[in-house]
């Protein structure tokens, strides 16, 4: 399992409960346990099996009672013990994935899983959070020694950027329209995981200007979605080591930025369309 | 078949065995919640008309054995289903609503595993009189004004309204108690409470969708389809999709006329805005121009909203109008704060803590101000 699947995973069903639930980091105590497993990022991640497993429990665990108190009330992002469950999805999985090099074949059944999985948050908003355990399961898997290829243009940690800064948008207005985008958004990923696509290089300046108009939310997603799983995808093959720290941030700090925009600051130039 | 292949077929299998063993032991046993009808978004219509009952579940895709029922004046009738199917996570139930006494009526839902109980869901009117007389309020007491929302009920239950719209800001605090107290003084109320979310709302979103219910809705009300808009998302604006859901709905009014309750006002208090604007004197962003086209285009009759703590009209371009009733085009309406404080957004009107009263004769706007010269003021509290 690749951390950089898993922890996007993580990170997006957290932004979506952010937005749907107005998540607040006034909320205390629970936003500092829902923040926590963000943290580790810059840790050293353990190797021990028996800790691997151990995590992998942790996160099954909270994962089913978190998703079992929320599933048809909502979340009530204050409650302590909630946030406690959150936390233990995201420290159980911290212990549990770690990296297991960039093997494509195990690569496309973790992006088709994250896109199985956002598909069903049309249906069940949890449902992402669900799929947190069988792809923290992935990650026992054994490890692939299988060499990446050499980068030549694209940035992960630009690529990564742009894609925190999309992918949080659509839940703004529609929670069936975000929860769709990333599943096309998962989909295409997936199919640059395949060994002739993989070979594809494209450079970063194009996949900028392609990048740049997918900061409004209301393109439709059927073409915002594949568009960017693609060159997120092409730019994740690019990376020599399968989670960069300054690729990880990167994302983190596009989907802040992008939720940041959404939450009233009205910084100028993000919001024209539809201000009339 | 190839190795690689054979590998990715495994590992899909064992994913997706997990992930449907997880998905199963949430849903299971199966559970649901009423989205609508509920106080706050009911359903209005005379007995045989058909009715849609919309459910969430516990599992996707999945209903389990239920019985649907009204409980009123006129006794307890079962409902019977005449068609069902999913919009997206919603299980819609279509009902045919019995044979019982005009009235309130509660929506009892019994399953293997849940008895739940929904008061004021379903009101019953089998005939409709000549004149409408609705009241609107907005920004409701918050923790410490408790006595205004009694003195509220009070007086309506002596006025006795057709309806009484509620447009947004009902939990100022966001607290439990203070959306059960509000919901609790609601339930009293004999008419139908119509409701739409304010921006206070959104500091505990999880209480008011669990209590009152839904973002964008329709209220079929006799000769008129009451539009209920969210614009109190963070960006006091309509998004793309309530938009798209508003010309839905203005697209088949089947021969009612539209009202619109929308709690940020479209309009900005403008030049005559005072220091105390702030936050206060926010005004409606996203879709303005596209939305009061819509409403000239389907000859929306009033928009009602709040925001202000202050009341005031205008009329489709803007213009603060306290010189007559019966100007041309939709009317846009701010009503100040039934219980939360007064305040002075602009200096073009005066303060009072209050509500509104709306009154239609055979679908047509007559008053809607306490004066009817000026039609700005609303009704002060305890002035009957």
């Amino acid at each position: 399992m690749n951390i950089t699947t898993w922890f996007f995973l993580y990170l997006a069903g957290l932004v979506e409960a952010a937005i749907r639930y107005r998540f607040s980091l006034g909320d205390g105590w629970s936003a500092a346990l829902i923040l926590l497993p963000l943290a580790l990022l810059a840790m050293p991640r353990p190797q021990q099996p028996s800790v691997r497993w151990l995590g992998l429990l942790i996160t099954l665990g909270c994962s089913i009672a978190f998703a079992r108190s929320v599933s048809l009330d909502f979340w009530d992002t204050e409650r302590p013990d909630l946030a406690l469950l959150a936390a233990g999805i995201g420290l159980g999985g911290w212990l549990t994935v770690r990296e297991s090099g960039t093997n494509p074949v195990w690569q496309v059944a973790e992006w088709l899983l994250v896109s199985l999985a956002w598909l069903l948050a049309v249906w069940h908003p949890f449902a992402p959070w669900m799929a947190l355990a069988p792809a923290a399961a992935l990650a026992l898997l054994p490890p692939s020694a299988a060499a990446a290829g050499k980068a030549s243009g694209l940035s992960p940690a630009w690529v990564l950027f742009w894609i925190g800064m999309a992918v949080s948008k659509p839940w703004w207005d529609s929670d069936a329209w975000g929860a769709l985008g990333v599943a096309l958004w998962a989909l295409a990923v997936a199919i640059t995981c395949l060994p002739r696509i993989r070979e594809l290089r494209l450079p970063f300046p194009l996949a900028s200007l392609a990048l740049a108009p997918m900061l409004y939310a209301w393109l439709p997603v059927w073409i915002w979605a594949p568009l960017l799983g693609l060159l997120s995808g092409w730019a994740l093959q690019r990376s020599a080591r399968p989670w960069l720290r300054a690729a990880g941030y990167a994302l983190l700090v596009g989907m802040l930025l992008s939720y940041g925009l959404h939450s009233n600051l009205q910084w100028f130039g993000l919001w024209v369309w539809g201000r009339v | 078949m190839s190795r690689p292949l054979l590998h990715l077929l495994a590992c899909c299998l064992l994913a997706v065995m997990l992930f449907t063993g997880i998905m199963l032991a949430v849903g299971w046993p199966l559970q649901v919640r009423v989205e609508a009808p509920r106080l706050g978004m009911p359903v209005i219509d005379h007995p045989g008309a058909s009715m849609e009952v919309r459910l969430a579940t516990s599992l996707p895709l999945t209903l389990p054995d239920l019985q649907l029922s009204l409980d009123g004046p006129g006794g307890i009738a079962p409902l019977q289903l005449t068609k069902s199917r999913w919009d997206g996570a919603i299980a819609v139930l279509t009902v045919s609503l019995p044979a019982l006494p005009d009235g309130a009526y509660a929506l009892r839902l019994q399953t293997p595993t849940q008895d739940l109980r929904l008061p004021k869901a379903v009101f019953l009117r089998s005939s409709w009189p000549a004149t409408l007389r609705l009241v609107q309020i907005a920004d409701l007491p918050p923790p410490g004004r408790e006595p205004l929302m009694r003195q509220f009920i009070a007086e309506m239950r002596v006025q006795k309204p057709d309806a009484v719209l509620v447009t947004g800001d009902i939990n100022y605090t966001g607290t439990e108690a203070n959306i059960q107290f509000i919901y609790a003084q609601l339930a009293q109320l004999d008419a139908p409470v119509i409701m739409t979310a304010g921006n206070h709302e959104r500091t505990a979103w999880h209480r008011y969708l669990r209590v009152f219910g839904a973002r964008d809705h329709r209220s079929n009300f006799g000769p008129l389809a009451i539009l209920s808009l969210d614009s109190a998302h963070g960006r006091d604006a309509l998004t793309p999709s309530t938009f798209r859901w508003l010309q839905r709905e203005l697209a088949h009014l089947d021969g009612r006329t539209p009202i619109v309750q929308v709690h940020h006002p479209v309009f900005s208090p403008g030049a005559t805005a005072a220091a105390e604007a702030g936050g206060t004197g926010g005004y409606l962003r996203g879709y303005r121009r596209a939305f009061i086209e819509l409403c000239r285009q389907y000859s929306v009759a009033i928009v009602l909203s709040g925001h202000w703590h202050q009341d005031a009209v205008y009329d489709a371009s803007g213009r603060f109008r306290a010189d007559r009733v019966d100007f041309p085009g939709t009317k846009f309406v701010v009503t100040t704060a039934l219980g939360a404080d007064v305040r002075q957004v602009f200096a073009d009107s005066r303060t009072n803590n209050g509500y509104r009263w709306i009154e239609f004769t055979a679908g047509t706007l007559g008053a809607y101000g306490s004066d009817r010269r000026n039609p700005v003021p609303s009704t002060a509290l305890g002035s009957p």
